[in-house]
């Protein structure tokens, strides 16, 4: 076995499908809050775990607003506060780190083990070679053997483009010229030593359990893809809203491409845009966005929420978005 | 020492820089001709080697129209006349196939296997756990030295079949694959595939060990990466010359190969056939993208594009490139086309309509 594997296969707490034979993953990202929060968002984050009892909570990036963390134990004091919902109820979960995580001043890195050492927090980290730093699988079992049915990835998707392009040197000018046929912006992109980390991965994986086991990949920014739902809503079955501009990865980083090679993904979730809720299907690939958690971050109340994946042992998949606005009272919701 | 690093190092002709410190590249594709050929398209490649006298010569996909040929020795019949120009002058070559060097009935391997006979060809293939056949590295080495100056990657850009097979294998229906508002002028076309990409990756990786540094490189793939489609859409800040009317028929996905491409960091430029009449080129982000019209005659096409493009490399991996043009050696002779078929069609009873 390789290390990677052996990296790969661990869990700090098991996850394992319901004697139901279901597996319940509630993604919620863009908290983007800091120790001087809006308790609304804490609120939400508590009733939709209640509403939706999940079995892995999933946080889907720009989990805090970066700038405003100047030491690791103002950033533990704020997960203390805002891992509770789900630390205190002993539920899983897990994080990628979106373009705010990144803000200045703390290195990722030492932002990142702060938040492993959760007793709940099952996220892990790739080592040296590999671009991000949240790059991880956890495997889910099956209820009753020990084959995997399941793989949930994250996918760092990085901070702005300039890292990218300063590869080039001075290609900043160009890099965004007028006519884009996708609403891509000043962003980074899931790289190609991450891509190959996750095809190894997943092919080892693949031969150990005997299997190919499903898998849900989430990753803060969406794939370029994402766009043809929004421009395609019938045939690819678009549902929810875009109230904005996708604001994508500088280029088109062929991920999704490469996880329609390799045939394990059936479903890639990310956040990034407050106002988006939209989900649709292309090529066989779910593509989907959440909304937004918090409320201090700019949005819209409809689309403040989580979205709630229900996984059947036979990797068959349910969605939905949860918006907070119907399970929340009016006033709870108002400060 | 990987056995990856030693076939890439290797080629069976060795390539160097001449001794005015240049290394010229003529590149024709397209040429997408059988047995029974239009003599314009190996005039067209015979009149531009003669004038332009490049180091080496590289077909850069749909070489031959291969659904009208049925055993890979028609293939070598084929080679020994239309790479003769080369052949005949020592100049190595090398070739990528395009997606109709795909076509049945053919074995894809096999038809290599006749390419790779020819003495100056040194086109090289990846083993089976790469998708695709014509996979390769060619060093350029210095005049004086055994530096490695500039490196020639070829990819393999697959076909129709292979991309309905990876349609298939998602179980999915046209419509939903091609919807109708697409980013960029995607078509039924594969990709280049992701065990392709990484086989560049480790490739140039372990190049770069071994040379002690990153080395400039051309990649040539018959199917231009989808950024090609930014070039055409802002002309001006991305510098677009040439001709560019004709809708780009690229590959079903982006697949991401321009991303990876810049993210490793060695390749200047990305050229690409495929279109027969446009013959572009621009920048992007620091790496440039050309076309190149085609060279053949058979198939449709602009007789003011048809022909090749060169590409003048010094020995620190900067480089020019253009456009040249095969209309000088359409003598009044042949200016209407004449079709002749080759020995070996002749020998085994002749054209089958």
């Amino acid at each position: 076995m390789t290390d990677r594997l052996k990296h790969n296969l661990y869990t700090k707490v098991p996850l394992k499908f319901g004697p139901d034979g279901k597996f319940r993953v509630l993604m919620m990202s863009d908290m983007q809050e800091h120790l001087n929060y809006n308790p609304r968002t804490l609120r939400t984050m508590e009733k939709l775990i209640e509403v939706a009892k999940p079995d892995l909570v999933f946080l889907g990036g720009d989990n805090v607003k970066g700038k405003k963390f100047e030491n690791t134990e103002q950033l533990k004091k704020f997960l203390d506060i805002f891992s509770a919902p789900m630390e205190s109820r002993k539920i899983p979960w897990a994080h990628v780190f979106g373009n705010h995580d990144y803000d200045p001043p703390l290195p990722a890195i030492e932002k990142q083990l702060v938040y492993e050492k959760f007793e709940y927090c099952l996220s892990k980290h790739t080592g040296e070679g590999i671009d991000g730093v949240t790059n991880f699988v956890l495997p889910v079992y099956c209820s009753d053997s020990d084959k995997i049915a399941l793989n949930v990835w994250g996918l760092d998707s990085g901070h702005l483009m300039d890292e990218l392009l300063a590869m080039h040197g001075d290609v900043h000018e160009d890099a965004c010229p007028p006519v884009r046929s996708v609403n891509i912006s000043k962003y980074d992109v899931v790289r190609f030593t991450q891509q190959m980390w996750y095809w190894e991965s997943s092919r080892e994986i693949e031969e150990y359990n005997g299997s190919r086991p499903e898998g849900l990949m989430i990753v803060h920014i969406a794939p370029h893809e994402i766009q043809l739902i929004k421009d395609n809503p019938e045939v690819l079955g678009c549902r929810g809203e875009v109230c904005e501009n996708m604001k994508l990865g500088v280029f088109n980083s062929g991920l999704f491409s490469t996880v329609f090679q390799r045939g394990d993904v059936h479903t890639i979730a990310s956040a990034h845009c407050h106002k988006n809720t939209i989900e649709g299907e292309y090529c066989g690939i779910r593509l989907c966005l959440d909304g937004a958690i918090g409320f201090s971050c700019y949005g819209k109340e409809e689309s403040r929420g989580a979205r709630l994946f229900v996984y059947d042992e036979d990797g068959t998949s349910e969605t939905l978005f949860l918006s907070a606005m119907d399970y929340l009272p009016e006033d709870t919701l108002k400060d | 020492m990987t056995d990856r690093l030693k076939h890439n190092l290797y080629t069976k002709v060795p390539l160097r820089f001449g001794k005015d410190g240049k290394f010229r590249v003529l590149m024709m594709s397209d040429i997408q001709e059988t047995l029974d050929y239009d003599v314009r398209s190996f005039a067209a490649m015979d009149g531009l080697i003669e004038e332009h006298k490049p180091d080496f010569v590289m077909l850069g996909g749909d070489n031959a129209s291969t659904k009208r040929f049925t055993v890979p020795e028609e293939m070598y019949a084929y080679l020994e006349y239309f790479a003769s120009p080369m052949e005949k002058r020592g100049i190595p070559w090398a070739h990528v196939y395009g997606n109709h060097d795909h076509d049945p009935p053919l074995d894809d391997l096999l038809q290599q296997l006749e390419y790779e006979k020819f003495p100056h060809c040194v086109s090289k293939h990846t083993d089976p756990d790469v998708d695709g056949i014509t996979n390769f590295v060619l060093p350029v080495r210095e005049q004086d030295s055994d530096e490695i100056a500039l490196a020639i990657w070829g990819l393999d850009c697959g076909t129709w079949e292979t991309h309905a097979q990876l349609i298939a294998l998602h179980g999915q229906t046209y419509p939903k694959v091609l919807p109708k508002v697409r980013p960029e002028p995607s078509n039924n076309r594969d990709v280049v595939r992701f065990t392709q990409q990484m086989w560049y990756w480790k490739s140039s990786c372990e190049l770069e060990e071994y040379c002690g540094r990153k080395v400039p490189g051309m990649m040539v793939v018959h199917i231009a990466p989808h950024e090609m489609q930014l070039i055409k859409d802002n002309p001006e800040e991305l510098g677009l010359k040439g001709v560019a009317e004709e809708r780009l028929k690229l590959g079903l996905f982006n697949s991401g190969l321009f991303s990876t491409v810049f993210q490793r960091g060695d390749i200047k430029v990305i050229a690409s056939g495929h279109t027969h009449e446009s013959n572009m080129e621009g920048e992007y982000c620091g790496i440039k993208m050309t076309l190149d019209a085609s060279v053949g005659y058979t198939c449709y096409g602009r007789d003011d594009t048809r022909g090749g493009r060169i590409f003048d490399f010094n020995v620190d991996g900067t480089f020019e490139t253009y456009t040249v043009s095969s209309a000088p050696y359409i003598t009044p002779d042949i200016a209407h086309g004449p079709r002749e078929q080759l020995p070996y069609l002749i020998e085994h009873g002749g054209l089958k309509i």
